[in-house]
Order: C-alpha cells, then sequence, then structure tokens
C-alpha cells in the first residue's frame, strides 16, 4: 500500500508544484489548505509523514506540531517543517518540540524531495544507481 | 520541443532579472534599515519616544523576506521540475507549472512594486500626476477587472454611484490602486455568498468613496494603527490573514498626496466601512 503523506500548505502553487514528484514516486499525496482544519485532517488521514508550513491562515505551524506531539494518536507520526520562515529561533523550537527535520523552502527543489521523503520513511531513495551482485 | 525551451530560456532569464533585482532592492532596503534603525535608536534617546508602529524592524523584515520567497520558491521549483522531469510530465502540467511560474512571477513584481512605492514615500519622493479623470467609470472599471476573485468566493458586488461628481484632477492610476487595495482587502475578509459596496458621491467640494464588506470587521483598537506601517507584523509575526500590510500603507499615501483623506469605520451591523475622500478640483490638472 502506498505511503501517504500530508502537506498542511495554504500555497495552492506550492502544493500543486512539489505534489508532482513526489506523486509520480507512488506515494499518496494529501493536504490540508486550512491551519484550523489540520488536525483533524491528520487523525482522519493517518499520513505515514506530514509536510508543515510555518506561516498559515488564523494559526501557527508551530502550534499545531506542539498539539500533534502532545496526543498519543499522532506523535509518532514524523513531521517535517516545510516552510520559507526559517530564523534560527523557529528551527530551534520545532525541534525541541519534536519535528524530525526543518526543510527552507526556497533550499528544496521538488525533483529532490521523493528521495528527502524516502530516507525520512526508511525506504531506499531512487538513486538511479543499480548495484548488481 | 522548441517553443518550450525558448519559453523555459526565457522565464530562466526572467528569473535572474527578478532575483537580481530583489538582492539589489533587499540590499538598499537593508541599508536603509541599518541607517533607520540607528537614527532611530538615536532619536529615542533623544526624545524617549515610545514604540512606534513605523519601526522597521527584524520582525518586519523575516516577513518581507518569507512574503518575497513564497513565489521564488514556486517560480524555482517548477522550472527545476520542468527541466529535469520534461519527459515524465504530461502537456498539462507542464501548462500547469507554467502558469504557477507566470503567477508567482506577477505576485513577486506587486510586491517589488509595493515596497518601492513604500521607500519613495518614506524618502519624499512619491509623486502624483494629476489630470482630468472620471472617477465613476474608474470604479467600474476597477470592478471588472477583480469579476472573477468575487466570482470564486460567490460574492455580490454592488455599486451606487451618484450621478454629480463630474470629471475632476486626479491620478486614475494611482486611485485605482487605492480601489483596487481596498476591494481586495474586503473580498479577502468577507465571507462566502457575502456582499461588498461600493458608493461614490459628492460632498461639497470633495468627491467621497466608500467601500463597505460584510466580513469580521476591525476591532476598535486596531482602527488607529491601520494605516501604519508593518502593524500587522507587531500584531502576529506568523499569521498571514493580512499579508505585508503595505497596501493601506500606499493607499494612505496616494490619498493624501491628493490631498485627501482615507479612515475606517464599522459598518452596520456587520463588516468594514473605508473611507476616502479627494478634493473635487477642476482647474489646472498637472501636480
Amino acid at each position: 500500500m502506498a505511503k501517504k503523506i500530508l502537506f498542511i500548505e495554504d500555497d495552492d502553487s506550492f502544493f500543486y508544484t512539489f505534489s508532482i514528484p513526489l506523486t509520480a514516486r507512488g506515494y499518496n499525496v494529501v493536504r490540508a489548505s486550512e491551519g484550523f482544519q489540520a488536525v483533524e485532517k491528520v487523525l482522519v488521514e493517518r499520513p505515514d509523514l506530514i509536510f508543515l508550513d510555518i506561516v498559515l491562515p488564523g494559526i501557527n505551524g508551530l502550534d499545531i506540531l506542539k498539539d500533534l506531539k502532545e496526543r498519543d494518536e499522532t506523535k509518532g507520526i514524523k513531521v517535517v517543517m516545510l516552510t520559507n520562515f526559517g530564523t534560527e529561533d523557529n528551527v530551534k523550537r520545532a525541534m525541541e518540540l519534536g519535528a524530525d527535520d526543518y526543510f527552507s523552502k526556497y533550499n528544496v527543489v521538488p525533483s529532490e524531495l521523493p528521495d528527502k521523503v524516502a530516507t525520512l520513511l526508511g525506504e531506499t531513495p531512487d538513486t538511479g544507481i543499480k548495484v548488481v551482485n | 520541443m522548441p517553443i518550450l525551451e525558448i519559453l523555459l530560456l526565457v522565464l530562466s532569464v526572467a528569473q535572474v532579472i527578478f532575483l537580481v533585482l530583489i538582492v539589489y532592492l533587499y540590499t538598499r532596503k537593508s541599508q536603509e534599515v541599518g541607517n533607520l534603525h540607528k537614527e532611530n535608536a538615536e532619536l529615542r534617546v533623544k526624545t524617549s519616544m515610545s514604540d512606534s508602529p513605523d519601526v522597521l524592524d527584524y520582525d518586519y523584515i523575516s516577513m518581507l523576506v518569507h512574503e518575497l520567497r513564497s513565489p521564488l520558491s514556486v517560480i524555482k521549483g517548477a522550472s527545476d521540475l520542468i527541466i529535469k522531469e520534461a519527459p515524465t510530465l504530461t502537456k498539462e502540467q507542464i501548462e500547469m507549472l507554467l502558469a504557477q511560474i507566470r503567477n508567482s512571477s506577477g505576485n513577486l513584481l506587486n510586491l517589488v512594486n509595493d515596497i518601492l512605492d513604500v521607500s519613495k514615500m518614506n524618502a519624499g519622493r512619491f509623486e502624483i500626476k494629476k489630470i482630468s479623470n472620471n472617477l465613476p467609470s474608474l470604479i467600474k472599471e476597477t470592478a471588472s477587472y477583480i469579476e472573477p476573485l468575487l466570482r470564486v468566493k460567490s460574492i455580490n458586488l454592488n455599486i451606487e454611484v451618484n450621478g454629480d461628481i463630474p470629471t475632476f484632477n486626479f491620478d486614475a492610476e494611482r486611485i485605482r490602486q487605492v480601489l483596487n487595495n481596498l476591494l481586495s482587502n474586503a473580498i479577502k475578509f468577507t465571507p462566502k455568498d457575502g456582499d461588498i459596496t461600493v458608493v461614490a458621491k459628492r460632498r461639497g467640494d470633495i468627491a467621497e468613496v466608500q467601500v463597505k464588506d460584510t466580513g469580521g470587521g476591525i476591532p476598535d483598537d486596531e482602527k488607529p494603527k491601520i494605516f501604519h506601517k508593518f502593524v500587522q507584523v507587531h500584531n502576529n509575526t506568523m499569521m498571514k490573514e493580512k499579508g505585508t500590510g503595505l497596501g493601506l500603507v500606499i493607499s494612505k499615501g496616494i490619498v493624501e498626496a491628493h490631498g485627501g483623506k482615507i479612515w475606517v469605520e464599522d459598518n452596520k451591523p456587520k463588516g468594514a466601512l473605508f473611507v476616502f475622500t479627494l478634493p473635487v478640483e477642476t482647474a489646472g490638472g498637472y501636480k
């Protein structure tokens, strides 16, 4: 069964662009575009990995992270911050709250994302290099 | 696919030009910020100024950089995807990615123009060109441009223009910018199926324009602050509802450059009522 990735992301263009290579790699990609519906969406979708933005309408992504890591049902889900708001304070705070990694949107290109996800999920990245025994 | 390659080349060049422009503007802005900070600190020592909403600070610059990075991330990401993955993408996906690049470039350009306008206002170099124009026509024309945005939220727009507003001298492009800012804000805060009303009328020697929405309204303690720079950031660093907050600052600058006033009231029974006035001058015609 395909692993599920949830984007908590309000930017339509960003989500469209960055979900294409993940879908092409066979992941099931879903999205919560409203910060307030994010936790509910996580409880319904039960994703294997969450990409979480910080600047969201009406709510701060770090508050969502805190909520997810405090709930027994969701604290085991891997959460990667994916944001353009990469101040040192935010990175430190996110890691303290239990984020698994912190990516800056402007430093990540979509074609690299599937390999990063594979590594985070403990799968073998598709490097294009085949090892023949 | 030669057309696609040409498009990509053009977009890549445009991206580089944008990036250079952004870096240049940001560097200039940073230098100004540094100087302003220094001057501000000195002023505070001298006059014991309390915290002003006009202060350019680290929080504001962080938010501005975030707003610049958002469209840039999409431009960079979508072009990277087309260059590296073109053979695996469908025609529709490529067209959609190119549309994302075009839209994000437009957003970036608007933001850069806003930053430049505020810089000009700060430096006292903001100029308007007052020539004979028709305000009711401009209101109707501006409304027609935002029609697609209204349709998305099924918002009903009513325009009530009194027939006694004469043709008078104002900068049509700049007043269009004010109308756009006020209408965009009204759409942003009005819920689905809500109403927006624009009223234009003459009161003696001034023309008055009202933009009424049926959103959540502006709390009383925020009303005096919203036309000042960067107040949104001071209120909440990480929430996006209010964007950069530059639109109202620029609108105030434009209206005041015409000799008019702009303010906000409560719209009864619900929402916000933005009002701006312009002096009705028919003689001369150039400032």
